[in-house]
């Protein structure tokens, strides 16, 4: 790769239980894990824990846009450390992932509809003009491509795959890229239904793993030529080295028995990156703590990746959906950045069958490549490959 | 009493039969080229994990039955038989 | 980028060649659907069952809902109209949306208002996901490459395009499947009657016409199979101004303004919906193959015919489409 299609990423920002802002969430990643709790938020007999944010500033006229308000938390952040106030005057594009934010699932306004056949249109309007990647767009003043990536749950990896792809192809030369979701009864009721949520704190990678725990946040990265970021006086030394995304083509919902996506997706990222697995040294898996995830990433990853430190951070933060992507990037870029991973929360017991440990404490890590896995339904699979330059 | 069991189970396993094909979208499958011990998943009639988070719906709604635990719903979802006298189970026990 | 093969499901029926019957012919009436918002049937173009029938590229689709059907139709007939043999993991997909799989995400509202939270079908659920479209596509045709599905309500078709140029570009596939599906539903249908004139007596009227717009909510599908060389179609440019010694300028039945010179509106052939743009993509590159132009705006009246080499699809903000007749 050529030096003027390096992708900088020049700033970060994150909300999540784990903490809002990057400041916050590394001193959490120190301290044991605060346990998910039945959600308050809204009322539902299925009163199963989840990882709520509590502390989310409040902004007037997003009281019910929840995932705007926390994709604006974390792009405001992560546009600070990038020196940017806003994206006037630059050709700055958006790349958000999301799956609530994408829906029209106001059940206020669904439930009068229902009993009316009519019913005020203010929900519907919010929808309309709540596109996410355009409402940020328009939020920061950024005229460059604008898509909302609705991949489920590697939306947000996939957002900064595309993102990076419309920088090496000239098409802009900042992206605002990564995901947001907000926690919502209406996947809680999916993900119950389907029989993966769990009643437990999840477990990433345990033997007596039981499921997932919802989570909600957001995570953004500020994407950026070399040459932009050389024009703007910015420095960075993180780059995203590589992305890619590869289908199953097997199952709506479960993935490939042999990880035959996520392989394709983790082997065209390194190629990409012109490394080798034993360049990566330490693995941020999608690792949800569902038996069928965790069992065939797991396995997949140490196939391919032997004795690499590899570990799950929805421990901290659960599942969040289409944010965790974007989350999992920044928190893959801070592990290199900062020269330790956390603990894989929740693990206590080895899995036979898959057959490693996650790290099990604050682990000390040194290398340039880091590796961060997402899968999803649909059998989408992404794996994005970020390098700290010296 | 046996032959009112057999002929409750009966009529249980003709609902389900039924249901399974209206509710998990079956195509080409008539109720009667079910057999009560065709197994429900791999080779038989075919079903994958959805169908049997779907099936776990199918007992709620139509025989006001739970399924709680995962492991156990592997012995109950082998075929209409086991479906059936698991419903049966429930609702005399 | 060379457009190799269009699918299309719509009210029309299925293939492209229904678009182009409807270009020479004009569109067919739409089908009158009972409403619970009104007494009065409400004009709608949908996609009937029976189109949506396909045994054979819909045998691992049993559980789809009819927003995954439309999309996997369109999406193989653009392989097969292409002729293509596509190289699985050289191959992407693209699906745009403004908005998604919507009645399957009511009726899953429907399941927590009827069933209790706890009692909701999981499938209904699994298909409520934006990508579950994209997912069915990638089965039916065996595809291994990248996927993405993604929203945008100005500009859906434009944006997949972006994408599958880059793709293309960056030498990461060597064919891309693009295209736009949406779907008609009872709610939406409300929210465009409360938003909208509806053309009550079957004559849509687009937004640049002198007594404004008059329209009539459409569904469907369409896909373009895209590959960065060989002889196809069209070449098609996604690109931000105006082309050079453009013949023909379509226009999207949403737009404010007729632009000056040659215009040509059919982007409401099979309704009123998102669909639009990538429907008068598929109207232009129908236009450059069978070397016939239809340029008037009314839907009733089709007068021109005549060679054509370059048309230019105008889009929202200038974000224009480039379609250029290939070299025979």
């Amino acid at each position: 790769m050529t030096c003027s299609s390096t992708v900088l990423i020049t700033g970060m920002g994150a909300v999540s239980a784990a903490g809002t802002g990057v400041p916050e969430t590394l001193n959490s990643f120190l301290l044991p894990r605060k346990p998910p709790r039945p959600f308050k938020r809204f009322d539902s007999p299925i009163q199963l824990p989840v990882f709520e944010v509590f502390d989310l500033p409040q902004r007037p006229g997003l009281e019910k846009m929840r995932t705007h308000a926390l994709a604006i938390t974390a792009a405001r952040e992560a546009l600070a450390q990038a020196g940017l106030q806003n994206a006037r005057g630059l050709r700055v594009g958006v790349a958000l992932g999301t799956t609530v934010a994408s829906q029209l699932n106001d059940l206020e306004f669904y439930s009068a509809w229902r009993t009316e056949h009519a019913a005020p249109l203010d929900a519907v309007d919010r929808f309309l003009a709540g596109n996410l990647a355009e409402w940020i767009a328009r939020e920061f003043g950024a005229d460059g491509p604008a898509i909302t990536l609705v991949n489920a749950c590697s939306s947000g990896t996939d957002a900064i795959n595309a993102a990076a792809g419309w920088l090496r192809g000239g098409l802009c030369d900042i992206a605002i890229a990564g995901g947001a979701d907000e926690l919502n009864r209406v996947p809680l009721c999916g993900f119950n239904a389907l029989g993966v949520a769990s009643d437990q704190p999840c477990r990433p990678f345990d033997r007596d793993r039981t499921g997932l725990n919802l989570g909600e946040g957001a995570g953004i990265l500020i994407l950026e030529t070399a040459s932009s970021a050389a024009s703007r006086g910015v420095r960075s030394r993180l780059v995203l080295a590589g992305a890619a995304s590869a289908v199953d083509a097997y199952h709506l919902t479960a993935p490939h028995p042999e990880g035959r996506g996520l392989r394709r997706a983790v082997f065209q990222a390194l190629e990409m990156a012109g490394i080798t697995p034993a360049d990566i040294c330490f693995i941020n898996a999608h690792g949800t703590s569902t038996r069928e995830n965790d069992r065939i990433e797991g396995r997949t990853l140490t196939e391919l990746f032997g004795e690499v430190p590899i570990y799950s951070t929805k421990g901290y933060t659960g599942h969040t959906l289409g944010a965790a992507g974007g989350l999992e990037a920044v928190f893959t870029a801070l592990g290199l950045q900062q020269g330790w991973i956390p603990a894989s929360a929740g693990f206590q017991t080895l899995d036979e069958e898959i057959g490693f440990f996650p790290t099990l404490g604050k682990t000390e890590i040194s290398g340039r490549y880091a590796l961060s896995t997402s899968l999803a339904f649909g059998g989408s699979n992404a794996a994005l490959i970020i390098k700290l330059q010296s | 009493m046996a032959e009112d069991k057999e002929q409750v189970l009966q009529e249980i396993r003709e609902t389900l039969k039924v249901k399974l094909i209206e509710q998990l979208s079956l195509e080409d499958i008539t109720p009667e080229e079910i057999t009560d011990d065709m197994p429900l998943f791999g080779e038989g009639l075919g079903l994958d994990s959805l169908d049997a988070v779907e099936i776990i719906v199918l007992l709620q709604r139509n025989f006001q039955v739970e399924v709680k635990d995962a492991q156990e719903s592997r012995a109950i979802f082998e075929n209409v038989n086991t479906l059936a006298e698991y419903i049966y189970q429930q609702k005399h026990a | 980028m060379n457009l190799q093969g269009i699918g299309m499901v719509s009210a029309l029926g299925r293939g492209v060649e229904t678009l182009q019957a409807a270009l020479e012919s004009g569109p067919a009436a739409p089908s009158q659907v009972a409403v619970p918002f009104r007494e009065t049937p409400f004009p709608v173009y949908a996609v009937s069952a029976e189109t949506l029938k396909d045994r054979e590229a819909l045998k691992q689709a049993r559980r789809a809902d009819r927003f995954s059907k439309m999309a996997t139709l369109a999406a193989v007939d653009a392989v097969r109209n292409a002729q293509a043999t596509l190289t699985p993991e050289r191959t992407g997909v693209v699906l745009a949306t403004a908005f998604g799989p919507h009645p399957t995400v009511f009726s899953f509202l429907d399941e927590i208002l009827e069933f209790g939270d706890a009692g909701v079908s999981p499938t209904l659920f699994s298909h409520s996901v934006h990508n579950a479209a994209a997912s069915y596509i990638s089965v039916a045709l065996g595809l291994a490459g990248p996927s993405m599905t993604l929203t945008s309500f100005s500009d859906p078709f434009h944006q997949g395009l972006l994408l599958a140029q880059n793709w293309l570009d960056s030498n990461l596939c060597d064919s891309v499947l693009v295209g736009c599906t949406e779907e008609c539903g009872t709610v939406l249908d409300y929210v465009v009657s409360q938003k909208l004139p509806i053309a009550e007596e079957g004559a849509m009227r687009p937004f640049f016409a002198p007594d404004g717009p008059a329209v009539i909510p459409g569904e469907g599908a369409v896909f373009f199979l895209l590959q960065r060389g060989g002889q196809g179609i069209c070449s098609l440019l996604p690109a931000a101004g105006p082309q050079q010694d453009c013949e023909l300028t379509l226009v999207d039945f949403e737009s404010p303004v007729l632009p000056a010179g040659p215009a040509g509106c059919w982007s409401h052939l099979a309704g009123a919906s998102p669909l639009s743009a990538a429907v008068s993509c598929a109207a232009g590159a129908l236009m450059l193959q069978q070397g016939m132009v239809y340029f008037r705006t009314s839907l009733v009246d089709c007068t021109g015919r005549g060679a054509c080499r370059r048309i230019t699809c105008a889009g929202p903000r200038n974000r224009n489409l480039h379609l250029e007749r290939s070299a025979k």
